[in-house]
């Protein structure tokens, strides 16, 4: 039988350990486990992973950032009733292994609209009770502090994000009545501007993602008082919305969304959707394994579409159990592994 | 199927391997369900769970949602705030 040497004119190398870094193709003896190895391309599937929990358990929270510079704030401790509980205006950092609870929003709100990064956000509407009262009252978080700045035009709640601090765009919600509202409005980091035209489908509890010049609006209810939940996805130029062809596999109310116009994430929703969703700028796929923990009741969300962050919203039967719940999305990867070479 | 009660502990709890590999979903009453796969008594034991039958999964969480049901009841008599579009009495849930 021919040897290594005898195929490829030299022998393997013997190393006490591991070489550092791995090389596509590298073969070596390692003398300390006495085995073999070889380094291949090793494509991990999508996943999300556990994290550690939030301090504060919530519904229908607000995020901003990263998966590793994240914020939350905002939300309900309402485990059951809309007539007790509270709102709530604990604001969380999350530092990629850990969150830490920092200086609290100025006003209590839950169902609010997030955006920007983990060191310069914007809160904008929400509900202030535990009931029906909502506002338009709009706050800017610096990575200390919130100020209370410029109202939005439409008070509203239920209603998502794009963008950064001084380039937002809020889009939909639920209004008094109650009824779902299309009304787009941008932010310039002092004042709210309503847009000409609106979603094509009014519609609240949605999701957002991108910027204020190319963002992205699924799901969502289309109904009030009585909920339709839509597939529905549109896409936004900076001056108008187009509705996608086509639209989330799994139709679905209160979920979350990461990344951009052209590279989105989809997870969560109403009731317990574990299902998570991957959008090229045309479709949406659905990805083989979901979160760990389904939930909706607005659970927060963050990152990007290869790295993201889900964190709390409402877990148990119809989502109204306040969760801390925190979990970390990685796409599809690629490595480079030592792997042990073995006889078949 | 395998079903467990497990305490999330957090970072850890379910790695990104673990997630790929058993295809989790989590319940109330830290009830966890995985699809069986080499490795998955491991991972309960890692965890420090408890494995349980399903029907015995089952009978937790419907005491669990009986509790929640009454809860509802005392604190719900009559809702009417028109905000609360998405609240209604907790129903039971069919683990698989």
């Amino acid at each position: 039988m021919s040897d290594y040497k005898t195929i490829l004119g030299f022998r393997t190398q013997s190393l006490a350990s591991d070489p550092s870094p791995l090389l596509e193709g590298q073969v070596w003896y390692n003398t300390a486990t006495d085995v073999g190895k070889v380094t291949l391309p090793v494509t991990t599937a999508a996943a999300w992973a556990i994290g550690n929990n939030l301090n504060s358990s919530r519904v229908q929270l607000a995020g901003a950032g990263t998966q590793t510079a994240a914020l939350a704030f905002g939300g309900s401790n309402t485990s059951s009733s809309p007539t007790t509980g509270n709102v709530l205006n604990a604001t969380e950092k999350y530092d990629g292994t850990n969150w830490t609870s920092v200086n609290n929003m100025n006003t209590q709100r839950r169902a609010s609209g997030g955006a920007g990064t983990q060191t310069s956000a914007l809160a904008f509407g929400g509900g202030i009770t535990p009931a029906a009262t909502r506002t338009n009252a709009t706050e800017k978080y610096d990575g200390t502090n919130w100020t209370t700045v410029n109202t939005m035009n439409t008070t509203r709640n239920f209603l998502p994000g794009a963008g950064t601090q001084t380039a937002t765009l809020a889009f939909g919600g639920l209004v008094p009545g109650p009824a779902v509202s299309a009304a787009t409005e941008k932010y310039d980091g002092t004042t709210w501007t309503s847009n000409p035209t609106g979603l094509n489908t009014a519609r609240n509890y949605l999701a957002g993602a991108g910027t204020q010049t190319s963002a992205l609006a699924f799901g969502g209810g289309t109904g009030a008082p009585t909920i339709i939940a839509t597939a529905a996805t549109e896409l936004f130029n900076g001056t108008t919305w187009t509705s996608n062809p086509t639209g989330l596999n799994t139709p679905r109310t209160g979920l979350a969304g990461a990344g951009t116009q052209t590279a989105g994430l989809a997870f969560g929703g109403f009731p317990s959707i574990s299902a998570t969703e991957l959008f090229n700028g045309t479709t949406w796929t659905s990805n083989p394994t979901g979160l760990n923990t389904g939930r909706g009741n607005s659970l927060g969300g963050a990152g990007t579409k290869t790295s993201a962050l889900a964190f709390g919203g409402g877990t148990g039967p119809l989502n109204t159990t306040p969760s801390s719940l925190t979990e970390k999305w990685t796409d599809t990867f690629t490595a480079l592994t030592a792997r042990t070479i073995t006889t078949a | 199927m395998k079903y467990c009660i497990a305490n999330n502990f957090g970072e850890g709890f379910i790695t990104h391997r673990d997630s790929v590999a058993f295809e989790f979903q989590g319940y109330p009453c830290d009830i966890w369900v995985l699809r069986e796969n080499i490795g998955d008594v491991e991972w309960i034991q890692r965890v420090n769970g408890t494995e349980k039958t399903k029907e015995e999964a089952q009978a937790i969480l419907d005491a669990e949602i009986l509790r929640l049901q009454q809860e509802w009841d005392l604190a719900n008599p009559d809702v009417t705030e028109e905000n609360e579009i998405y609240l209604t009495r907790p129903t039971g849930i069919i683990l698989p």
